[in-house]
């Protein structure tokens, strides 16, 4: 039998039958990069940061990605708002995509859903420096994939369904006590202690 | 009977079946912090009294009764036993925890205190997720009027421990509750803007984000910070903290309980004065002079242009260098300075800022009672039964020891008994009080030791011990009142009834600030505040004692590294020829034969051109000293004067080369604070450009000059140091600890010292409040907020207080017409200014208060100096002037002399 099988080569045409039959199949190649795979909602691609409808930038400078952050990629310079005194933002935001591991984690500790990943993966560059991205560079990946981030975080049901409803982006914006220079301090009328109300208490006192 | 006592005192209690001995008293929460237990708490803070407001801190009580009790505010009973995770108290915890939190806000992420906040800490640990009660949020606007502290009263779980710690410890009672209910809030009265001291104490004890600071918002994540422990250079006290850097910036400074001499307590200087070391102005690189500019250049071209204007000048005959040295750099860096001087230079000509006055309460101290500083620690200051404040300000000058003083009024409703020359804040809390005319302490002093021996209120002990020198003491003072009543303007029932109060304390601690050291015969009135504390057994009595308080960080470490002419490093006498040998034989050098210049003397020799050359490190004798004193002719003089410091300042801009020095938080080594504590700063901070230590200054400038002091760190030179001054050894000792006033000290100076010069001692100087054309007297002084230079260059201290206004009574402004902001013309015997006026309740009439730490402004220069005699520690006057004060009428006019 071995004599047989080699003087046949058997194995040879064991293996090309395989070739053969594939040789009459349709083709499944992509043309990349003329053409490209659809990508799923929910991909871990590049990081982008957002902004809400009315063009503010979503961030606050809370700093809990890059605490979150495993690969220490992240780097946040928290600040007030230049004139808006108790508004809180990022000043400056560094993401070393050379050291992202695109795990999402950063997405998930965002209390304000600023930070979504976009479907982008081709994330190849010249120089490595352009690797570095910084505040400019993130926000302007989330403007130019926004249906990516919007699909990204409804994908991944970042707010629990219960605070707002997970269809599009959530609003869950910060909000920052107003501040009244003249007054400050107790506003009573603000938590719905009428003016009468005020009156009386002071009448007793 | 002693048994039962001894079983009083301790009792036997149990806490999660752990038992213990604790001493009777000894709250639940004590109890368990000695078994490494942990109940959470809000309110609590060890160094205050129980307030149970928060009542996170529930725990089961099983025996001898079974209830929940608030372990932070029940004593513990002889068999207690506690049970601080039974499900009980977790229960109890968690609904205290959701009931927080139907009001605090869920902001944690732009939460400045989101991070290391105990409401956050504890919700994870002992909280649930789902919170029964109905949620009902706050809405105020956060209070940010006040400028330090902001207030977010939505956050706020009304605790109460800011408003204790600011009426318990602090003692000012600026903030409080307002209003009922749920729309309680913090915040100063009338819902006013707080403007206090702004210490930030409640800051640091505020367990939630309610009170922020206003320099650090939002710029800072608690993990992202590094903590580095460092001592605060700002005053004498030398509180220890935390500085707290993101990326290597200052983000916040940060106080840490129960250590060092402050306890966890900080002043604002400490708490917000962290922005120096960031300023713009700060120099960055060596610079030289090339004709009347000062241009940069590199560090090897500085060294070398140094060095050859040294050693030309040494070249040139013996003395002709002058060293000045300040408490601005560490222990080490001032003893190498003083080796650079003495041993490289070989000139005796070697004073430093001990010269402003502090030098005569240094040396009085030490040749009295052989103690280098403070005789009493911080802590005996704060258990004293009497505090007896002279010429000073304690809470502007010394915040802390201040702090320190109010503990011990509070605590035992103790006597502080306060002589100023105006209304001190510490005088308003005093159980005696002497307002005298500005200048006139030493009269004050001799009424005080006269009222003693006069009254028969010597202690009894040293009467019978001492016979001779109360005896000597007695006939010295046998005087009428008269010459001290007319120039102080005090009564002389006044000065002997606290007198008496004084002295009827056993534990009387006398506390005597730079008016006193550096006013007129400031050492004499040192020597006889000496005779006052021997006199009422305060030499003799553990606890009590006489001391003079330092102005500057590392004052007491000049003093101990010999930076005077008449001292030698280890604190010795220059004229103790065994102490020179020692210090010869240490640096294997031959020191010169004479006794140096001090620094007045220097300025005269500078003049004549028998100095020609001199090193200036960390410290500003043009800015600091008036005009009358002639410090920029003389250092203008020189043909050679090396500066180093932080920014340019005015002895820096006629320097020839001028050095870049590091900041306290950009150089490790160790400060010695006024009590004798040797502590240590810690490098945490990038050096801007090429600044460098001092120490490495020197050493660069002596290799130079061909005598290399090479050393690796400044450990090397604390090592070598401590050969001569044994203080460095140890850190975190006091005097007090370090034995304090032996008998034979005090013996020998009885023997010696005491006797002679008591003549001239007990006289009164002729200078003394005399009539003069001008009828107002000015004194410049320092203010809590700037202590010198340095605070100005915080951006953050300049924002709570940078008004340089001249203060004056107010009953006499309105007298006058002088309103808040109106400028006011002071003409003296050396020239004239105008300045803004502010008129203070708190000011004398007839007097006229300047805060010195304006450093551009021309009232310092009105003043006349009266340069000390040698006896006196040849201690210039520099504080107190007459001048005429008139309003100027008319924009136009003070615009023009604008």
């Amino acid at each position: 039998m071995g004599l047989i099988r080699n003087i046949f080569m058997t194995e040879l045409l064991m293996g090309l039958k395989i070739v053969f039959m594939q040789m009459f199949k349709p083709t499944i190649t992509l043309q990349y990069p003329h053409v490209k795979h659809p990508i799923p909602d929910g991909y871990r691609g590049l990081m982008s940061l957002l902004r809400y409808e009315d063009g503010t930038e979503r961030c606050v400078g809370c700093s809990l990605c890059e605490a979150a952050c495993p690969s220490n990629c992240i780097k946040v310079v928290s600040d007030e708002v230049p004139g808006q005194p108790l508004v809180r933002y990022a000043r400056e935001y560094y993401l070393d995509i050379t050291r992202c591991i695109f795990c999402g984690f950063c997405t998930e500790a965002c209390p304000v859903d600023a930070l979504a990943m976009t479907k982008v993966y081709e994330a190849a560059v010249y120089d490595r420096r352009d690797l570095m991205f910084d505040k400019a560079k993130l926000y302007e990946l989330g403007e130019r994939y926004l249906e990516d981030g919007k699909a990204y975080l409804t994908h991944h049901r970042m707010d629990d369904g219960t605070l707002h409803p997970v269809e599009g982006l959530g609003d869950n914006r910060y909000h920052f006590p107003a501040v009244d220079a003249e007054h400050g301090g107790v506003q009573p009328e603000q938590i719905g202690l009428t003016a009468e109300a005020l009156e009386v208490e002071e009448t007793t006192r | 009977m002693s048994t039962a006592t001894t079983k009083v005192d301790t009792i036997t209690v149990t806490i999660n079946g752990q038992t213990i001995q604790v001493p009777k008293g000894t709250r639940i929460i004590q109890a368990a912090e000695m078994l490494g237990i942990e109940i959470p708490t809000f309110c609590y803070q060890p160094r205050m009294r129980p307030n149970a407001a928060c009542r996170i801190c529930t725990v089961e009580v099983t025996k001898p009764m079974n209830k929940m009790f608030m372990a932070c505010a029940t004593e513990m009973m002889d068999g207690m036993e506690v049970l601080t995770d039974s499900e009980r108290t977790l229960k109890d915890r968690q609904t205290n925890l959701d009931l927080l939190l139907t009001q605090h806000p869920l902001d944690c992420p732009v939460c400045d205190k989101g991070g290391e906040c105990k409401l956050q800490d504890y919700s994870v640990k002992y909280g649930s997720f789902e919170n029964p009660f109905e949620t009902k949020r706050k809405d105020f606007p956060e209070d940010i009027r006040s400028v330090a502290l902001d207030f977010n009263s939505n956050r706020c779980i009304l605790c109460g421990g800011c408003i204790q710690v600011c009426g318990d410890i602090q003692q000012v009672d600026a903030i409080g509750f307002s209003k009922r209910g749920f729309i309680t809030v913090v915040g100063a009265p009338m819902g006013e803007a707080l403007d206090c001291e702004f210490c930030g104490q409640c800051m640091d004890v505020c367990p939630v984000g309610a009170i922020t600071s206003r320099f650090a918002k939002y710029k800072f994540r608690p993990w992202q910070e590094e903590k580095t422990q460092t001592t605060c250079t700002y005053c004498g006290c030398g509180c220890q903290y935390d500085l707290r850097t993101v990326d290597g910036e200052a983000s916040r400074v940060t106080p840490i309980e129960g250590v060092g001499p402050g306890q966890g307590s900080l002043c604002v200087r400490g708490h917000f004065g962290y922005h120096f070391m960031e300023d713009d102005r700060r120099i960055t690189r060596p610079l030289v002079r090339r004709g009347d500019k000062l241009v940069e250049t590199t560090w090897e071209e500085a060294v070398s242009e140094a060095a050859r204007g040294l050693a030309g000048a040494k070249a040139a005959g013996a003395g002709r260098v002058a060293g000045i040295a300040g408490g601005r750099l560490t222990n080490e860096e001032q003893y190498l300075f003083g080796r650079l001087v003495r041993d490289v230079l070989g000139s005796s000509n070697l004073d430093s800022s001990l010269r402003y006055g502090a030098i005569n309460g240094v040396t009085v101290t030490r040749e009295a009672l052989g103690v280098t500083g403070m005789m009493n620690s911080f802590d005996e200051v704060r258990a004293a039964d009497a505090v007896l404040l002279i010429g000073c300000d304690i809470t502007q000058e010394a915040p802390i020891l201040g702090l320190a003083v109010k503990e011990a009024i509070h605590k035992g409703e103790k006597p502080v008994l306060v002589a100023d020359s105006m209304k001190t804040e510490i005088m308003k809390r005093g159980a005696g009080r002497l307002v005298y005319t500005p200048g006139t302490e030493i009269a004050v002093i001799k009424g005080l030791v006269k009222a003693v021996v006069d009254e028969g209120l010597i202690d009894e002990q040293v009467a019978k011990k001492y016979p001779k020198a109360v005896q000597a003491l007695r006939s010295e003072l046998s005087g009428t009142y008269k010459e001290i009543e007319t120039p102080t303007g005090l009564k002389k029932d006044d000065i002997v009834a606290l007198a008496k109060r004084f002295a009827a304390a056993s534990k009387g601690i006398i506390l005597a600030g730079p008016r006193v050291t550096g006013g007129l015969k400031g050492k004499s009135a040192m020597t006889m505040l000496v005779d006052l504390a021997f006199l009422t057994g305060g030499l003799t009595t553990p606890g009590a004692g006489v001391n003079a308080i330092t102005m500057e960080n590392n004052e007491l470490g000049l003093a101990l590294n010999g930076m005077a002419p008449e001292l030698v490093p280890g604190g010795g006498s220059w004229d103790d020829a065994e102490a020179r040998g020692k210090v010869a034989t240490a640096w294997n050098c031959s020191l010169p034969n004479h006794q140096g210049d001090t620094m007045m003397e220097m300025f005269d020799a500078m003049r004549e051109g028998r100095i020609s050359a001199a090193i200036v490190a960390g410290t500003d004798p043009v800015g600091r000293l008036p005009q009358d004193a002639g410090a920029a002719e003389a250092l203008g003089a020189l043909d050679c004067l090396v500066v180093s410091d932080l920014f340019l300042s005015e002895t820096a801009k006629r320097a020839h080369v001028v050095f870049p020095a590091r900041s306290y938080a950009e150089k490790d080594g160790t400060v010695t604070n006024m009590e004798g504590r040797v502590q240590t700063i810690t490098s945490c901070m990038k050096a801007p450009g090429k600044a460098a230590s001092d120490w490495k200054i020197v050493s660069d400038i002596a290799r130079e000059m061909g005598h290399p002091l090479e050393y690796a760190n400044p450990g090397e030179i604390r090592a070598e140091a401590a050969a001569l001054v044994p203080q460095f050894a140890d850190t975190d000792v006091t005097n007090a600890a370090r034995g304090g006033v032996s008998t034979e000290a005090l013996e020998a100076w009885l023997a010696g010292g005491f006797g002679t010069g008591m003549g001239e001692r007990y006289d009164l100087p002729a200078k003394l409040n005399e009539a003069s054309g001008h009828e107002m007297r000015l004194y410049v002084g320092e203010l809590l907020f700037h202590s010198g230079s340095m605070s100005t260059y915080n951006w953050g201290l300049m924002k709570i207080n940078d008004a340089a206004s001249l203060q004056l009574n107010s009953r006499e402004a309105r007298k006058l017409k002088i309103k808040e902001g109106d400028r006011v013309r002071l003409t003296g015997d050396r020239g004239s200014c105008v300045v803004t006026a502010k008129p203070d309740p708190n000011i004398m009439p007839g007097t006229l208060f300047f805060p010195r730490h304006s450093v551009l402004d021309d009232v310092r220069n009105l003043v006349q100096v009266v340069e000390g005699s040698e006896e006196e520690g040849s201690v210039p006057q520099f504080r107190f002037t007459r001048v005429t004060m008139e309003k100027v009428s008319g924009v136009a006019e003070a615009e023009a002399s604008a």
